[in-house]
């Protein structure tokens, strides 16, 4: 049995063996970058000494775990945390309507213009983005204030205002996620059938029950694992956005779980502590992605395994 | 065929690129691997358990102080070094100051260097990455992590087992003998009774390291206040009047604030927190300060503390501060100045970028209903952190004679900082100042190629690296400079003569001859700075105040702003808080460092 198996990897690679040179580099990036440092990991149940390396600092046990559970503000910062990852979770079908919407789009250059400029502030950097909303809230030079005056208004300083916190994290998100991230549902419902389509138009179905009960179903699988991960991400938020947009009136909702690790860890210099934050981070996401997968796959038929 | 061709060279293509993010020639991000280090997976006993070495090295010179290696030593000896840059600077390589280590005293560096934005992330990732530079520069090393990878971990040279008259007078001097004074050898030996960070040493009554402010008199005199106020509430009445002047309206238009700055950039409300007693150069009231000899940490001594607070809320709402105290930028600051529309800003006026310098003057200290003593917080005159040596390196002696090269006053220190000027070290480079025969000083060189200004040019051609140790600012150290000037290059100096007219001199004199005319009289004891404790104490201080600095830092901004409201129920609120934080605790370990640093004084 084994050497069929053998059998039938050998015949695999002589056939399709270029496919396996492309994947090859991608492999290797994953296996150097992201399993190789992964014995690093211990050190999150040790006293790292530089001097004594990884391998040579003591072991400290569930130390640093102890002392992040007893930390004064964890509540407060899983809060935040859960706050932000929840309400961008809620924009989660923002990327589905977008895509759905451009592909009832008969105009083909309306539609690439459209598309094009949408993917743009993808590859804006973060900083760039955050420098971006900083200037546009500006209480008194900011585009935003400037025509809430002019509509008789009062100027806000919206970056102060813990209240707007979670609500420009988000949405600044969103302008700059949504034309990048609907790709890959606008190549799924690309692959929809247009016999299907016609059947349906025969049927006498409008173009909302199309996208309803043709192009819906189509890329619900892709949905579903694009769901999936999002729900592996439920205590991650990006940390460069949320240190760059904080100041000192919104810390009590922007002081974050990934700020936390980065001023102790990175600033601090207290890799162990850091690294059982993040490792404690790991697990809670993982446990998730099992947790949500088993039931998108009861639910419906489909899950990432 | 082709198929194949195609898949092998998108494979390369990708492995290449893949590749070409693993490594970089750029010195700016190279990782630099010590040549000294040990053997992968060897553990070196900790250094300052070594013994020093009875001989010197046969390489080093010690009939002079160039070269600092011998001309006839036939080996490479190349130091491995890391140094701070801003973005501007140029390479290493490119630098005057690479040139003239090399030329006159042999000295050859391989450096990386970090940009200044940078230092915090790259410094704890370089000393844990296991691989240290010979020598680190510009790194800013706390106490806390001196403690931590000096004495706990041994990865800094205890350098006083080194320092001695013959090998390196310089700073035998300033730390051993006449020059220690200064007090900078009890600011670098941290508790352990080590020496692993160097210090800048500076003149205690230069006028330049004192936190001020300053107010545009001219303003304050067209609006009938010729004599600086001398309380609290006279100012007060100051800055309405400045409003009702400049800014009837309060709103649209021109806006004037009369108290500019932030609470976080450009902070200014120190000063309100000097009137009321405590000694603090910082606004949020978070860090140990001194109030009538007393340890406190002025946000949770909430009965005087308030008043601050109230004062400030009041501001706000009248509109004597920016409405975006809380979240202003420093240029925007900066813009306030250049646009006239503030009358004070935390910074020396020419700063800002104006040319009415002298239309300007220091804000004296303020006495109150809460302190009736005028007095202001001294700056620090030494300082510590700024060049440090890696205790597993093979040449600590010539790490060490080089660093001796920036305190010795029998050598030239402040050539390294001055940059090119005498004809026989300008490797090529112009000089950043020249002679003037008329006023028998040196000025500016206004002669630089591409036009640039002479500061720009040295920052970034010349010694563009951050220099924080060293006493080539001091006055000795100048005078030194200057007699080495006239003896190379015979030119004479006329003696500095007091400027009668204030109303003359340039933006940097000014503000320092009104800093010494109004402040200086005032400077007084303060917090400690500088201070050493054991890695426990340190991880419980870092502990508490990652949880209590923030707390405090957004209730101070919300009660300025009015969005938290200033009442006894909420002020005892405020109070309660700070205390489920722990700030008691870490009240206790303020005063017990307090009472240490007394004990040692005595």
């Amino acid at each position: 049995m084994n050497g069929k198996k053998q059998g039938a990897l050998i015949k695999s690679l002589k056939k399709c063996w270029p496919l396996y040179l492309m994947i090859l580099p991608a492999a290797l990036y994953v296996l150097i970058y992201s399993y190789g440092p992964m014995y690093g990991l211990q050190i999150a149940f040790k006293d790292y000494s530089a001097r004594k390396g990884i391998w040579g600092s003591d072991w400290v046990g569930l130390k640093h775990f102890i002392r992040l559970l007893k930390h004064p503000n964890l509540l407060g910062m899983i809060k935040n945390t859960l706050a932000i990852t929840l309400y961008s979770f809620c924009t989660f079908p923002v990327t589905i309507i977008f895509a759905l919407m451009l592909n009832e789009l008969r105009q083909k250059k309306f539609k690439k213009t459209v598309q094009m400029i949408s993917y743009i502030p993808h590859f804006l950097s973060t900083v760039v983005v955050c420098s971006m909303i900083t200037l546009f809230f500006h209480p008194r030079f900011g585009v935003i204030n400037t025509v809430i005056t002019t509509l008789g208004g009062t100027a806000q300083d919206f970056l102060a205002n813990p209240d707007y916190f979670v609500e420009l994290f988000v949405w600044s998100s969103v302008w700059q996620g949504v034309g990048f991230g609907s790709v890959i549902y606008t190549a799924a419902l690309s692959s929809v059938s247009t016999e299907l389509i016609e059947a349906a138009t025969i049927d006498g179905a409008n173009r909302l029950q199309i996208i309803w009960h043709v192009n819906i179903p189509h890329i619900m699988p892709t949905v579903v694992i694009g769901l999936i991960l999002r729900c592996g991400n439920l205590l991650s938020v990006g940390f460069e956005k949320t240190f760059l947009l904080q100041n000192d009136l919104n810390l009590s909702v922007s002081q974050v779980i990934s700020t936390y690790e980065y001023e102790v860890g990175v600033v601090g210099g207290q890799f162990s502590y850091s690294t059982a934050i993040g490792l404690l981070n790991s697990i809670v996401s993982v446990i998730m992605i099992t947790i949500v997968n088993s039931i998108a796959k009861r639910v419906s038929g489909s899950g990432i395994w | 065929m082709k198929k194949r061709l195609v898949a092998i060279l998108l494979a390369t293509g990708m492995i290449l690129s893949c590749l070409a993010g693993c490594g970089d020639a750029d010195d700016k991000s190279k990782e630099s691997q010590s040549a000294n280090t040990p053997d992968t997976g060897k553990q070196s006993e900790v250094a300052s358990s070594q013994e020093p070495e009875s001989k010197y090295p046969e390489y080093l010179n010690m009939d002079s102080f160039a070269p600092v290696i011998k001309d006839e030593y036939e080996d490479d000896i190349t130091l491995n070094m890391v140094i701070v840059q801003s973005a501007e600077a140029a390479k290493w390589d490119d630098q005057w100051i690479s040139k003239y280590l090399s030329e006159k005293y042999n000295l050859n560096f391989k450096v990386e260097s970090i940009l200044t934005t940078a230092v915090a992330d790259r410094k704890q990732i370089l000393m844990n990455g296991g691989q240290l530079p010979d020598i680190m520069i510009g790194l800013n090393f706390k106490t806390t992590e001196v403690v931590q990878y000096g004495s706990t971990e041994g990865l800094l040279l205890a350098m006083d087992e080194y320092i001695s008259e013959e090998l390196t007078p310089g700073l035998w001097y300033w730390l051993y003998g006449e020059g220690s004074h200064t007090g900078a050898r009890e600011i670098v030996t941290a508790n352990d009774g080590h020496i692993y960070t160097l210090p800048r040493i500076n003149e205690a009554s230069n006028a330049g390291l004192v936190t001020k402010s300053f107010i545009n008199e001219k303003l304050m005199n067209e609006v009938g206040v010729t004599e600086f106020p001398d309380t609290l509430d006279e100012f007060d009445d100051l800055m309405y009047a400045l409003k009702e002047e400049y800014d009837a309206d309060g709103v649209g238009g021109k806006n004037f604030y009369p108290f500019g700055g932030g609470l976080g950039a450009s902070p200014s409300g120190y000063y309100i927190l000097n009137a009321l007693g405590y000694n603090t150069h910082e606004p949020y009231g978070e860090r140990a300060s001194l109030r009538n000899g007393e340890v406190v940490i002025p946000a949770y001594d909430i009965e005087v503390f308030q008043e601050y607070l109230k004062l400030m809320n009041r501001w706000y709402n009248d509109k004597i501060i920016n409405d975006n105290y809380v979240t202003i930028t420093a240029n925007e600051v900066k813009q306030q100045v250049l646009d006239n529309q503030t009358a004070t800003y935390n910074n020396a006026p020419y700063v800002a970028g104006i040319d009415t310098w002298t239309d300007w003057r220091v804000l004296s200290p303020l006495t109150s209903d809460w302190n009736d003593t005028k007095f202001w917080f001294p700056g620090n005159p030494v300082s510590q952190g700024n060049f440090a040596i890696s205790a597993d390196t093979k040449y600590p002696e010539l790490c060490l004679r080089f660093a001796d090269l920036f305190y010795n006053l029998e050598d030239n220190p402040t050539v390294l900082n001055a940059g090119p000027v005498m004809a026989d070290n300008l490797y090529g480079f112009e000089p950043v100042a020249v002679y003037d025969e008329e006023t028998q000083e040196l000025i500016n060189n206004p002669d630089i190629k591409g036009g640039a200004d002479s500061y720009t040019y040295r920052i970034e051609k010349c010694v563009g690296l951050e220099l924080n140790f060293g006493a080539f600012a001091t006055d000795l150290a100048i005078e030194r400079y200057r007699s080495v000037l006239t003896e190379v290059e015979g030119w004479v100096f006329a003696e500095e003569e007091e400027e009668d007219d204030p109303k003359e001199m340039g933006g940097d004199d000014h503000y320092r001859w009104s800093t010494e005319q109004y402040l200086m009289e005032y400077i007084t004891t303060k917090y400690p700075g500088v201070y050493y404790v054991d890695e426990e104490t340190s991880v419980k201080i870092t502990d508490l105040e990652s949880v209590i600095r923030p707390h405090i830092r957004q209730s101070v901004g919300e009660f300025i702003t009015g969005k938290r409201e200033i009442t006894d129920d909420e002020l005892k609120k405020f109070q309660k808080e700070l205390e489920a934080l722990e700030i008691k605790e870490l009240l206790q370990i303020y005063t017990d460092i307090y009472a240490n640093y007394k004990a040692n004084l005595e």
